[in-house]
């Protein structure tokens, strides 16, 4: 009888100790719906937080509720589920390649994202320069640098996937493909950058700051479209995550298929990425450091860890633009500029504060 | 479960490790592979467990060839007990066990994969850390709950990399007879071990490698001054000490 009480604490205190992750779900659902309203109230133009909801639920032909409609609430979900699908693709990668430095650039997915841009703006003339109170420049053919970003992330990935095929799905072959093919693609776009004229370097480098305000309703839709089934697959297989994270050996004599299960997860997560990028340009750090502030905060349980990133990413990048569209305003920051410089000395502090594992 | 290991041929880029191994190990009992360095010992361990693949002969599970079994099905029936892991990222104790349920579990664990880790940490001790990361233990508990994990995965196999390396002389007493307990209600153990003097005192049978060759296989008699010297070079005497065959260099 007593040896049953003691099985029971333990399974109760295990019990206590998941319902972290629950909490911790709840309450960042909780700020992002919170968020998301400060979000639709914040702008040049302010709608009292009190009116907000209202507006929302009634749609009618009021400025307020074009605004709302038409600008703020794409631009709010967008970055919520933009960050959503890069965080959720940076925690993948880190299991995967059971590298703390995983990130969706590690495997040079924003070079070739960017050289596809530098392309479709300067060999495909996709780009010029144009005026606007938000934007210094406007992309005169979004879709097709859309598409041509998408294209050469697409060409990374695969080219990443089948070197690992040839050479095994090891984390330190797909790193060092990644970072090669990343180098490759940036010196690309430097050679394409030199015969520019100026009106087309404008652009490059405007796409490159990524930023949210690019995402219309259709926009959202595709996003949506992948990363939310992209976020179902992640949660669906965290626990072959959870199980490879103590090294490719143990995984496969607990039955997994490693190799299978690596390839698949990154090109899954690259496809999210290259998505999300190729639409709104390339958002830095949030990968790479929102799966650590969720370790730091809840452990490294994988099942607990990757769908509290996903929230939690989505949170960031929301919180993240609403800052952008509201720090220098009437300015519009783009928020890629911003994550980076809340992700680097975010990272540095988690690195001086006792990551405890890395 | 009976493993039979019949003529096993592996190679590393034409360099054979194992060659023509037999070996034989019935259903409760330890058998203790033993050789120098490089000797092809973790080889034989990494072909038993399928995570390599020989060039030539056979492994039998209760006369089945492992190579026809599916991952889930062999994981279900060996357990490996790594002498160590390199995990990037923190896990506790308890989920650490949990994955040794990855076997039997659909997508996620159920309540009986949960209550199951629970008694084995009860079982082995570790009620007390059973929340801890395991980074933060002790070499000993730490290879305490990789047994664990093992344990959680419920084979009929199970195979210990060193299970005694880098553990201070109570934990190596604790885990071979945690090993021997095992034993006891039908698991067959296999295990490359280091220590002669703890293979002599656990196993019921050896089995002595060296430069990936069988040189001496059968109880404890295969540890004599002779066979010893052979292999490892080096001039023992054994004392016969209550019951005990206690090999000493001289």
């Amino acid at each position: 009888m007593k040896e049953l009480s003691k099985k029971e604490d333990i399974l109760s205190l295990y019990e206590k100790h998941t319902n972290r992750h629950t909490s911790f779900i709840f309450i960042v659902l909780a700020l992002s719906a919170f968020f998301v309203l400060v979000g639709v109230s914040l702008g040049s133009s302010h709608i009292p937080l009190s009116k907000v909801a209202d507006v929302i639920i009634h749609k009618s032909s009021e400025t307020a509720s074009l605004i709302v409609w038409n600008i703020r609430l794409p631009r709010v979900l967008g970055a919520f589920i933009c960050g959503c699908g890069i965080a959720v693709s940076g925690a993948a990668m880190q299991s995967l390649l059971r590298n703390p430095l995983g990130s969706p650039y590690t495997l040079g997915l924003s070079s070739a994202a960017a050289f596809g841009a530098a392309f479709a703006i300067i060999v495909l003339n996709a780009g010029s320069l144009q005026s606007s109170s938000s934007d210094a420049v406007i992309i005169n053919n979004p879709y097709i640098v859309t598409l041509c970003s998408f294209a050469f992330c697409c060409v990374a990935t695969f080219v990443i996937i089948l070197l690992a095929r040839i050479k095994g799905a090891t984390p330190e072959t797909m790193i060092l493909a990644g970072i090669a093919l990343g180098s490759l693609f940036s010196a690309a776009s430097s050679a394409l950058q030199y015969f520019a004229d100026e009106v087309e370097l404008a652009s490059v480098v405007f796409w490159t700051f990524g930023d949210i305000g690019r995402i219309s309703w259709s926009r959202l839709g595709i996003i949506a479209a992948v990363v939310i089934p992209v976020c179902i697959y992640f949660i669906y297989n965290s626990w072959n995550y959870q199980v490879m994270d103590a090294g490719d050996e143990t995984a496969k004599s607990l039955g997994i298929n490693v190799e299978r299960c690596r390839m698949e997860g990154m090109l899954v997560a690259s496809l999210a990425v290259a998505t999300v990028v190729s639409f709104v340009g390339i958002i830095g750090f949030i990968g790479l450091v929102v799966p650590h502030l969720v370790r730091r905060i809840n452990g490294g349980y994988e099942p607990g860890l990757i769908p509290s990133t996903i929230l939690f990413g989505g949170l960031f990048l929301l919180i993240s633009d609403i800052v952008a569209r509201n720090i220098i305003s009437p300015t519009v920051l783009p928020v890629g500029v911003l994550t980076s410089f809340l992700g680097a000395p975010l990272f540095i502090y988690l690195l001086l504060k006792g990551r405890g594992y890395w | 479960m009976n493993i039979i290991v019949n003529g096993l041929i592996f190679s590393y880029n034409s360099t054979p490790v194992l060659n023509k191994v037999h070996l034989e190990a019935k259903s409760g009992e330890i058998l203790s592979i033993v050789g120098p360095n490089g000797s092809g010992k973790s080889t034989m361990l990494k072909c038993l467990n399928r995570l390599l693949r020989p060039s030539e002969g056979s492994i039998l599970c209760d006369g089945k060839n492992i190579h026809d079994f599916n991952a889930n099905t062999l994981a279900k029936n060996i357990g490996l007990v790594p002498q160590s892991e390199g995990r990037p990222f923190p896990s506790t104790v308890f989920e650490t066990i949990l994955a040794g349920r990855k076997p039997h579990m659909k997508w996620r664990p159920s309540q009986q994969d949960k209550e199951k880790v629970a008694s084995v940490i009860n079982d082995l001790g570790l009620s007390s850390i059973a929340l801890r990361d395991i980074h933060k233990l002790s070499g000993g508990q730490r290879q305490k709950v990789y047994i664990g994990r093992a344990l959680a995965q419920e084979p009929q196999v199970l195979l210990l990399d060193e299970p005694t390396t880098s553990l201070d002389l109570k934990h190596q007493i604790e885990v071979l007879e945690m090993i021997r307990r095992l034993t006891s209600i039908g698991v067959t153990s296999i295990m490359a071990i280091h220590d002669l003097n703890l293979a002599a005192t656990y196993s019921d049978k050896i089995v002595m490698l060296n430069k990936g060759k069988v040189v001496a296989a059968g109880g404890v008699e295969v540890l004599n001054p002779q066979t010893i010297n052979e292999v490892y070079g080096v001039d023992v005497e054994i004392i016969k000490s209550r019951k005990r065959h206690i090999i000493v260099p001289i």
